[in-house]
């Protein structure tokens, strides 16, 4: 596909790369010379040019390309530039809103103004956070139908009692969950059948709604209490969006930050958490706040250094689940050396989630692909379908279809119900269906049945 | 220092070059003086060690650093002007292998000096082969490996050593693609003078063979200038002395303004100032040239 991404800043630039690495056509606007110069190392074409201008989004060649990605510094500018975009004939439109206060307006207008995303990487962020603290258990967790229906993916431990078990029997615990792909040892994925045998040290990914997951994550011995007390390192945007995703999951917060003013406003907002005015770099402060009670604490200052100082202490004081925020994409091998729990990178978010959106947009022209994550080390892959009325699997109860060997259907969302289906269940037109295959390439639901054999 | 990737692209360069040594060698053939054999020992000379090269395959691609690419790229064009030299070695055409090497320096570099006094003297398929240097010199035989053999990203440093001046100029985000482009067009503009020298067979303008087209444009396509007569242009019709001087200032021109025009951004050459002032010049230049060759009585016919 040909994209135009408009702005070198650093989620531009890191947009670029992965792009690029997905083999598409891109061309990078920027008016400073020296951010192009900065991906000039990359295939890609450099125009320099105010990118709200029309002459050099001529020059980009934004009117023959399939999307444009607005990534400048205000959300002003990225809204106008995706307007002028549109307006020339570009097929879809991404821009980067940050404020908050927007995002109410935006959607109101979003039709309107022809935009087909916006992206918040703060907000982003916070959610991914959020997730890991609901289930600190999980290695990754990738989520369906607004959040409805969530894959999770976990180490069976050494004395997991699904260590032996055939999936049969799993089924008949009544768990709610279905785990739709095993990978064992380095290279080897199944998309597991009824009798199917788990080991322990597989690594199972397994779809689920969040409850039941949970729930799921008690029964199998793998300790999953939700975090109850939240220590945040630094009162910046992220903080502000997770404490809020983290009161509304009922845990209570605590928010440790150094600027009177930042305080001042984070209290008015946040009524519920507790906000302390004071050094997160002091080892006293911590101590007095309780940091040693705390289930899990998140460095998430503006300070790289700071925040992996403020972990490494967190570690060693207490058994909480420790995230780290870190900004700088260099020297990766040191963080992953050091302890730091689980690091996150705001701009590979960002870049992820319109990574993942333009691939849905590839798998998409032409077919129901809602969402699609590549799961299990790229090697599989997580669909989520509509199904229409002209789908041939509508109406038939999944026992008898005849479907792909290689492929499980996950979940089924019928205007919000998740159904983990079992053979009696029909998919309905409307529905979203939540398909986990290794084979790549579906394009539509119907692609879930066997091909027919051509009749002679 | 990446070893294995300078080498590893060092072999495609040669396998690239002897491929190229086959057309001469089809050239010697069909005129059957005897030249063959040593345009196909130099093929071979440069297949053999390029294939062996192959082998040094990097066993991760991901590690080229710029300063690599400046090797490969200095390496590559003494490599080919040594190797190119030798079918001229060989035969005898030259007095020594050292001019051997100043004849296709000249030619790969797009120079044009010649040490050769009677250019007629040297058989077809060698004279075929000096012009051909011209035109795989004029854009570049780094560009051409780009377009056909599918290198990973890093290559780009390729293309930043091979291109004069601090920035890559794309004209699509691809760079394989633009280097397609770019030989694309290349390959379209020389037919196309082929095919202009041919009119002037077809309507009585000036006879040219076939051979003597081919190589005239090679000389012109380049930039370089290396004629196949001794005395060079003089002897030919005004017609064909013209088709020459138009190609000379076409193939001049930034080759981004062609596909400009095919991708009808007029407005992207309206602001190019590297053609105005290439057109500027041309604007004056030409005028008392044209006037003395226009003047002068036509050359009698040469048999």
């Amino acid at each position: 596909m040909k994209i135009v991404i408009i702005g070198a800043g650093k989620i531009g630039a890191t947009l670029a790369d992965q792009l690029l690495r997905e083999g598409h056509e891109i061309t990078v606007v920027d008016r400073s010379a020296e951010a192009l110069d900065t991906i000039s190392t990359l295939d890609v074409m450099t125009v320099e040019g105010n990118g709200i201008t029309l002459q050099t989004l001529r020059e980009a060649g934004v009117d023959t390309a399939d999307l444009a990605i607005a990534v400048m510094s205000t959300d002003e500018e990225n809204l106008l530039a995706c307007l002028i975009a549109k307006k020339l004939g570009v097929g879809n439109t991404i821009a980067r809103v940050r404020n908050p206060e927007y995002a109410e307006g935006i959607r109101l207008v979003k039709d309107d103004l022809g935009l087909s995303m916006t992206l918040n990487p703060e907000l982003a962020s916070a959610s991914e956070i959020a997730r890991i603290l609901r289930a600190p258990s999980a290695i990754k967790i990738d989520t369906f139908s607004k959040g409805r229906v969530e894959l999770h993916k976990v180490r069976l431990p050494d004395n997991s009692p699904l260590d032996g078990l055939k999936l049969l029997e799993l089924g008949k615990m009544h768990s709610g969950v279905l785990i739709c792909a095993v990978e064992r040892g380095a290279h080897d994925v199944y998309i597991p059948s009824g009798n199917f045998v788990l080991k322990a040290g597989d690594r199972i990914s397994f779809v689920a709604k969040p409850r039941t997951a949970a729930k799921f994550f008690h029964k199998i011995g793998i300790p999953s209490e939700p975090v109850k007390r939240v220590m945040l390192l630094g009162g910046g945007r992220i903080s502000y969006y997770l404490a809020r995703q983290m009161l509304d999951f009922g845990a209570s917060v605590k928010i440790i930050e150094s600027s009177a003013e930042v305080c001042e406003s984070l209290s008015e907002r946040l009524p519920d958490a507790d906000i302390i005015h004071g050094d997160a770099t002091n080892e006293h402060l911590l101590a007095q706040e309780g940091i040693e009670k705390m289930d899990a604490v998140a460095s998430l200052t503006g300070i790289d250094e700071e925040n992996v100082l403020m972990s490494l202490y967190a570690r060693s004081v207490t058994k909480a689940k420790i995230v780290t925020k870190i900004n700088r994409t260099t020297f990766s091998h040191i963080v992953k050396s050091m302890d730091l729990g689980s690091v996150f990178h705001p701009r590979y978010i960002a870049a992820d989630h319109i990574v993942r959106y333009v691939r849905a947009m590839q798998n998409s022209l032409g077919s129901n692909v809602e969402t699609l994550y590549k799961i299990v080390g790229n090697k599989a892959e997580a669909l989520e379908f509509r199904a229409t009325a002209k789908s041939a699997v509508c109406g038939t109860p999944l026992m008898e279809l005849r479907l792909r060997p290689d492929l499980l259907i996950g979940a089924i969302n019928r205007n919000g119900r998740i159904l983990t289906p079992s053979g009696r269940d029909t998919i309905e037109p409307g529905d979203t269906v939540v398909v986990v295959t290794t084979v790549t390439g579906l394009n539509d639901l119907d692609d879930i049945l066997e091909k027919r054999r051509a009749r002679v | 220092m990446n070893y294995r990737m300078i080498f590893y692209l060092l072999g495609d360069v040669l396998l690239l070059l002897g491929g190229f040594l086959l057309l001469p060698v089809i050239v010697a053939l069909i005129y059957g003086e005897g030249d063959w054999a040593s345009l196909l020992l130099t093929a071979a000379i440069c297949a053999v060690p390029g294939g062996l090269l192959l082998l040094c395959k990097p066993k991760q691609r991901r590690a080229m650093q710029a300063r690599d690419g400046f090797v490969v790229v200095s390496l590559s064009w003494i490599v080919i002007s040594l190797l190119g030299a030798l079918p001229f070695y060989f035969y005898g055409a030259t007095p020594s292998y050292l001019d051997a090497v100043f004849e296709t320096v000249s030619g790969f570099s797009t120079t044009g000096a010649s040490i050769l006094h009677n250019v007629e003297a040297v058989p077809h398929g060698l004279l075929f082969w000096r012009s051909f240097t011209h035109w795989l010199g004029g854009m570049g035989v780094l560009v051409f490996m780009l377009a056909v053999v599918p290198l990973s990203g890093d290559s780009l440093y390729l293309l930043k050593a091979e291109s004069p001046g601090p920035s890559v100029s794309k004209m699509v985000p691809k760079m394989r693609t633009s280097a397609m482009i770019l030989y694309g067009i290349y390959c379209a503009m020389t037919l196309l003078q082929i095919c202009a020298y041919q009119l002037g067979n077809l309507f009585g303008w000036g006879e040219i063979s076939l051979f003597d087209s081919v190589c005239l444009t090679f000389g012109s396509a380049g930039t370089g200038g290396f004629a196949v007569r001794n005395d060079g242009l003089a002897s030919y019709t005004p017609y064909i002395q013209s088709v020459t001087t138009v190609a000379m200032i076409l193939f001049g021109v930034n080759f981004s303004i062609y596909f400009f025009l095919i991708s009808r951004k007029f407005r992207l050459i309206a602001r190019n100032s590297e053609l105005k002032c290439w057109c500027s010049c041309w604007r004056w230049c030409p005028c008392p040239a044209t006037a003395s060759t226009c003047s002068r009585p036509n050359p009698p016919a040469r048999r």
